[in-house]
C-alpha cells in the first residue's frame, strides 16, 4: 500500500489543532457574562450563543484583551451596545470598539456632558448608523430578548434633562433574567437613584449585584441592598485608584447583608456563567 | 528538496504575494489623492492656511492686489517720463509680476503639499491605531509591545519586560534597525524573483521605503534604507560597490536631506555599529576559522560556530559604539558579551512571525484571516513567554554591570582604545601574526 505523503499529515495535524482550537471558544446556550478589568471603570460583556450585548467600554484599550480572550475570532459583531451614562470612565473607548466591531442596536440615553470624548463616540454612532445600526432610546420596561431564553429588562433612565441632576444619577439600570437566576446592573447610580427605584418598587430579589459607581460610598446604600439581598457582588475596580474606591462603608454594608464580593482589581476578569438555575465563577483571568 | 517542502514553500509565497498584492491595492488608494490642486476651491485653501498658519489667505487674493499695485505704478510712471521710457520699464514690471506669480503659486503648492502630507500622516497614525488595536484583541499588552519594538521599532517605557532588556543589553532589538530593512529587503527580493531585473530592484526599493515612510523616517531605518539602496542601483549599472564608501555615501546623504540629525545620537549609534560590524566582524570570524570547520562535522560544533559566530558580530557591532555607550549611558553592560550571542539568534525567525501578523492584520476583515492570526498569536505568545524567561534569566548576572562615572577621565577609554588600536595593527599588513590569528592563508 502506498504511504500517504508527509504533507498531508502536517494537514491533518493543522487541522485537528484548529478545530481543538474552535471548540474551545465555540459558545453555548449558557448566559455568560464577563466583568473585564479595565482598571477604574466598567466593561461588561453578556453572551448567549452568538449574541452578545456590550454594556460600557471602559476608557481605554484594556478592554482589547477582554473581548478578545471572550468572543469567538470569527465573530466580529457585538449584536446590543448600551451605554449607561456619559461619563469616560464607561463610554470612552466606544469610538474606537465600534470601529472594529460591527453593532446592529445602539443604547445611548442623552447626556448633559459634552466633551470630545462624547463627541467622538457620537461620530461613531453616525457612522455606524450609515452602515445600517439603529440608535435607540430606552424606554422603561423595554426588553432585550436572547436568542435561547432570557431578557433584559430597562428598570431606570435617565432624569429629564436639568443642570441640578448629578450626571451617575442618570445612569440607566437594568434587570437581567434567565430562568430563575436574576442580575442587576446598576452603572454609576448614586444614592438618590437608589432609593427612587426603591420607592419604585421595581427592583426584585436579585443574585448577581453589579455593584454601583465602583465602590463609591455616594451608592450601594444598606436599604438598597437589603431590598435586593444580593447573593454574589461584583466591583468593577482599578487597584490602587486615586478615589479610594471601594470605600470600607460599601464593603461593610454588602458584608453586612452577607454578599460575596468578587473584585476586578483582584481577581482581573471575572466570568460568571449561569443556566437557568445556577450561577459559578467559570473563569477568573488576570491580565498584566 | 522534496516535493512537499516545495509544494509548502511555494503555498507560503502565494499567500505571501496576495497579501503583499492587496496591501499595495490598499496603501494605492490612500496614496492616490482625492482631489488635485485645480479641483480645490477657495474656501478649502482658506481652511488649509488656516491649518498651515501660512500668512496668506488665499491665492487669489494674492494675485489681483498685486495686479492693481503694479498697474498704479505703470501710470504713474507713465505721467512722469512718457510712453517711452515706460516701455522698458514695462517689460521689468512684467518679468517681476511673473516671478512673483510664480512665488505664490510655488507657496501655494507647498502649503497643499504640506497639507496632503499632514493629512496622509494622520491617515497613517490612524491607521497604525487602529492595527494596534486589532492586534490587541490577541495579544496582551506587553506581547504587543514587544512585537512591536521588532517590528517597527517602536520601544515603549511601560513595558514590564524593559528592564530585562536593559541588563541584558539587548534593548537594540526593540528599535528598529539595519536588521528590519534587512528583512524587509529579503523578504521583497524573493518576492520579485520571477520579475525582469529592472522591476525587481524598483520592486525591492518601493518595499523599503514604504516600510521606512511608515515608520516615519527613524535615523536608523535611513541609514540602512540609504545603504541598500545604494548597493542596488550600483550593482543595477554594474558599478563595483564598496561597503566604507557605501555608508560613507548613506551618512552623507541623509545629512544633505536632514542636516539636524548630525546631532542624533541613534544615527551615529547605528553608523558606528555598521561600521564595527563591516570592520572586525569577517576578522573575527577568521579568528575561530577551525571550531568554525568543525560546522561541517556534529551537531555541538554546528551550534558552537552559530554562538561563536552571533558573539563575534555582536563584539563587532559593539566595538565602536562602546565609548558612546559609556560616554552617554555611563555603564559598562558586560553581560551583553554573553547575552547577545545566546538570545540573538532567534530574533530574526521570531520578528518574521511578529511582521508576518501585522500584515495580516491589514486583512483581519475576512473571517480566515483572523483565525490565522489568532493561531499565530497562539504560537507566538508562548515563544514570547519563553523568550521573556531567557532574557530574565541574565539578570542573575546583573553584578557583572558597571556603572561608569560621567568625564573622561576612567581607565575604560584607555583600555578600549588599546584594544581597538591592536586589532587595527594586526589588521594593517600582511605579518605573520596576521596569518597565524585570522587564518588569512587558510
Amino acid at each position: 500500500m502506498k504511504k500517504p505523503k508527509k504533507i498531508y499529515w502536517w494537514l491533518i495535524c493543522f487541522l485537528s489543532i484548529l478545530i481543538n482550537f474552535i471548540i474551545q471558544k465555540w459558545p453555548d446556550k449558557s448566559m455568560k457574562v464577563t466583568f473585564c478589568d479595565v482598571g477604574q471603570g466598567d466593561s461588561i460583556l453578556i453572551q448567549q450563543d452568538f449574541f452578545q450585548i456590550m454594556i460600557d467600554s471602559g476608557k481605554d484599550e484594556r478592554v482589547l484583551g477582554c473581548l478578545g480572550q471572550i468572543l469567538p475570532v470569527w465573530d466580529r459583531t457585538i449584536e446590543v451596545i448600551i451605554i449607561t451614562h456619559g461619563d469616560e470612565d464607561h463610554l470612552g473607548f466606544f469610538g474606537e470598539i465600534m470601529g472594529i466591531y460591527d453593532t446592529n442596536f445602539i443604547f445611548f440615553p442623552d447626556t448633559t456632558k459634552d466633551t470630545a470624548v462624547i463627541e467622538r463616540v457620537k461620530e461613531a454612532i453616525e457612522h455606524k448608523q450609515a452602515l445600517g445600526a439603529l440608535l435607540k432610546q430606552p424606554i422603561l420596561g423595554q426588553s432585550i430578548s436572547f436568542p435561547s431564553g432570557g431578557a433584559l429588562t430597562f428598570l431606570k433612565l435617565p432624569d429629564q434633562k436639568s443642570e441640578q441632576v448629578d450626571e451617575n444619577d442618570q445612569s440607566i439600570v437594568f434587570l437581567l433574567e434567565y430562568g430563575e437566576t436574576r442580575w442587576l446592573f446598576t452603572g454609576d447610580l448614586g444614592a438618590n437613584g437608589e432609593l427612587k427605584l426603591v420607592k419604585s418598587g421595581l427592583l426584585p430579589r436579585v443574585n448577581v449585584l453589579k455593584v454601583a459607581h465602583h465602590g463609591s460610598d455616594s451608592s450601594s446604600n444598606l436599604d438598597f441592598l437589603t431590598t435586593i439581598q444580593p447573593d454574589l457582588s461584583i466591583i468593577s475596580v482599578g487597584a490602587d485608584n486615586k478615589y479610594g474606591h471601594p470605600t470600607t462603608t460599601v464593603l461593610e454594608n454588602l458584608n453586612k447583608i452577607g454578599s460575596v464580593i468578587l473584585r476586578t482589581d483582584q481577581l482581573g476578569d471575572i466570568t460568571l456563567t449561569a443556566n437557568e438555575t445556577k450561577i459559578w465563577v467559570s473563569r477568573t483571568h488576570q491580565r498584566e | 528538496m522534496t516535493k512537499a517542502i516545495r509544494l509548502t514553500r511555494l503555498l507560503i509565497f502565494t499567500l505571501i504575494k496576495i497579501v503583499l498584492f492587496i496591501l499595495i491595492i490598499y496603501f494605492a488608494k490612500i496614496l492616490i489623492p482625492q482631489k488635485t490642486p485645480a479641483n480645490i476651491n477657495r474656501s478649502q485653501i482658506k481652511t488649509l492656511s488656516l491649518l498651515t498658519t501660512f500668512d496668506i489667505v488665499c491665492s487669489d487674493c494674492f494675485f489681483d492686489q498685486n495686479i492693481q499695485a503694479y498697474s498704479l505704478v505703470e501710470t504713474t510712471f507713465e505721467h512722469q517720463f512718457g510712453s517711452q521710457g515706460v516701455r522698458g520699464a514695462r517689460q521689468v514690471f512684467t518679468i517681476k509680476r511673473l516671478v512673483n506669480q510664480l512665488n505664490s503659486s510655488l507657496k501655494s503648492s507647498l502649503i497643499l503639499l504640506k497639507y496632503r502630507v499632514f493629512s496622509f500622516k494622520k491617515h497613517l497614525e490612524e491607521l497604525q491605531a487602529k492595527k494596534n488595536h486589532t492586534l490587541q484583541l490577541f495579544h496582551s499588552q506587553d506581547n504587543l509591545r514587544f512585537a512591536s519594538g521588532l517590528v517597527l521599532g517602536q520601544k515603549s517605557t511601560e513595558a514590564t519586560y524593559l528592564p530585562a532588556f536593559t541588563n541584558a543589553g539587548l534593548l537594540h532589538i526593540l528599535v528598529a534597525s539595519g536588521f528590519n530593512i534587512a528583512l524587509i529587503a529579503s523578504l521583497a527580493w524573493t518576492i520579485v524573483q520571477p520579475l525582469a531585473k529592472s522591476w525587481q530592484i524598483g520592486l525591492t526599493l518601493f518595499f523599503i521605503w514604504s516600510y521606512v515612510f511608515y515608520l516615519e523616517f527613524q535615523p536608523p531605518l535611513l541609514r540602512a534604507a540609504w545603504m541598500f539602496s545604494l548597493v542596488f542601483i550600483l550593482k543595477f549599472f554594474g558599478i563595483k560597490t564598496k561597503k566604507f564608501r557605501i555608508l560613507a555615501w548613506s551618512v552623507g546623504l541623509i545629512l544633505l536631506f536632514q542636516p539636524d540629525l548630525i546631532t542624533s545620537l541613534s544615527l551615529w549609534l547605528s553608523v558606528l555599529a555598521t561600521l564595527g560590524i563591516l570592520s572586525f566582524s569577517q576578522r573575527l570570524s577568521l579568528f575561530w576559522y577551525e571550531i568554525d570547520q568543525g560546522s561541517k562535522r556534529d551537531f555541538f560544533s554546528r551550534i558552537l560556530a552559530v554562538l561563536l559566530e552571533e558573539a563575534g558580530t555582536s563584539l563587532a557591532a559593539q566595538s565602536l559604539i562602546f565609548p558612546l555607550l559609556v560616554w552617554f549611558f555611563h555603564s559598562i553592560n558586560l553581560v551583553s558579551f554573553l547575552a547577545n550571542p545566546v538570545l540573538l539568534p532567534w530574533v530574526g525567525a521570531i520578528t518574521q512571525l511578529a511582521g508576518l501578523e501585522f500584515l495580516l492584520s491589514f486583512l483581519e476583515s475576512f473571517w480566515f484571516v483572523r483565525v490565522i492570526i489568532w493561531l499565530l498569536s497562539e504560537l507566538t505568545t508562548r515563544i514570547y513567554t519563553w523568550y521573556f524567561m531567557a532574557v530574565a534569566w541574565w539578570q542573575h548576572l546583573f553584578f557583572l554591570n558597571q556603572t561608569a562615572k560621567p568625564g573622561l577621565n576612567q581607565p575604560v577609554y584607555l583600555i578600549w582604545l588599546l584594544l581597538v588600536g591592536l586589532i587595527f595593527l594586526l589588521n594593517h599588513k600582511n605579518t605573520e601574526i596576521k596569518n597565524h590569528f585570522f587564518h588569512e592563508k587558510a
